[in-house]
């Protein structure tokens, strides 16, 4: 009998495809064993779908899909068989990773300001007006100093 | 005489006491003797996790958004595994950075090359997460690099990542730690910071964008 569940955390991560494959195989393996825990994966997973509107069709997902996101679906469809309920969705991958974030140039004097500002902001190096490169600072929050 | 700060995050046992991570500052004597990593009690951001204290003593939790992000530790039943600088809530879109950020003296590092590596993965990281290093001199940055042209995205697995810089001679403080933007999850398994030889390549990222400007790097970077 298992008596530890696992923590909201993890099933999130599970959900949206963030553990690693040897974490999610774990998860997999104790979902198929525990019906809390089961539960708990499928309540992600139905937020998760809700969320992203992705619900798009009435249908298990198939078993051999390589997407983690849709195994979330496919460990607590099992678990939901297995409690006699039927779950009938399925979900998108995903969405790709922003690309390499680069420097940001702001050399337009109308924008510079604002332009500099939202580089500091979003944490990366920005080129100012004069050429010169203007370092984002991490350890200075704004509005609560160092 | 070799220098030495080593910083680990050690993963623990299943079955760990108290402190799941070990919080390790060790330095080899040399004159005049260095102080040791500060060890302040970790800040507000960690109080509810004890486990996280014992290795996030010095360390805070900054940058332009730092209520949009947390440090926390990666469960699987009741046991802390690895820490992880993450976004409050993986569903929402929150704008800004956190980072997880230490800073110390450069006095002890002056005239060297330094390391700072770390064993991370990414986890549905939409934006970009890395290290990040800055060594400041009394009023201008003297050499920085933050990943960005090497930034972790998306999911994936534990890899080494490191950042080098010079620290010169007028160097006075060192600040470094690990940086992530926009939702998802940085997993920190192993983070060390270390003096290295001079043939370990500088990853300095403003150096060449200072010398490639029309002032040739005389000018900017101010703190």
């Amino acid at each position: 009998m298992i008596n530890k569940h696992l923590v909201a955390d993890i099933v999130e991560q599970y959900v949206i495809g963030a553990l690693d494959a040897e974490s999610a195989r774990f998860v997999e393996g104790h979902v198929a064993q525990c019906a809390p825990c089961a539960k708990l994966l499928q309540e992600e997973a139905a937020l998760e779908v809700a969320l992203h509107e992705v619900v798009r069709r009435k249908k298990v997902v198939s078993l051999n899909s390589r997407r983690r996101r849709i195994g979330a679906v496919v460990a607590s469809a099992a678990a939901a068989l297995a409690a006699g309920l039927v779950l009938v969705f399925s979900i998108e991958g995903e969405p790709p990773p922003a690309a390499q974030p680069k420097l940001r140039h702001c050399v337009d004097q109308s924008t510079a300001s604002e332009c500099i500002s939202q580089g500091q902001f979003d944490g990366v190096i920005t080129i100012g007006p004069d050429r010169e490169p203007i370092i984002p600072r991490y350890d200075v929050t704004p509005g609560v100093g160092p | 005489m070799k220098h030495l700060i080593v910083i680990i995050l050690c993963c623990s046992s299943l079955a760990g006491a108290q402190s799941d991570f070990r919080y390790r500052a060790a330095r080899a004597p040399r004159a005049p003797v260095a102080q040791p990593m500060p060890l302040a009690v970790g800040g507000s951001y960690f109080g509810k996790q004890p486990r996280l204290r014992s290795w996030v003593q010095g360390w805070g939790l900054t940058g332009t958004r730092p209520d949009a992000y947390e440090v926390r530790c990666e469960e699987v039943f009741t046991d802390c595994a690895v820490p992880i600088l993450r976004t409050r809530a993986f569903k929402s879109e929150p704008f800004g950075m956190g980072s997880l950020t230490h800073t110390e003296s450069a006095e002890t590092w002056r005239g060297r090359r330094v390391e700072l590596k770390a064993e991370l993965r990414s986890g549905a990281v939409r934006g970009w997460a890395g290290l990040w290093m800055r060594i400041d001199g009394k009023d201008k940055v003297l050499a920085f690099d933050n990943m960005q042209n090497r930034a972790l995205r998306g999911t994936s697995s534990f890899q080494w990542y490191s950042v080098v810089l010079d620290v010169p001679v007028d160097a006075e403080r060192i600040t470094f730690g690990v940086l992530l933007h926009g939702p998802g999850a940085v997993f920190i398994r192993e983070l060390a910071f270390d003096e290295v030889d001079v043939d370990v390549s500088s990853t300095d990222l403003i150096g060449p964008l200072r010398a490639a400007s029309p002032a040739g790097g005389s000018t900017g970077g101010s703190l």
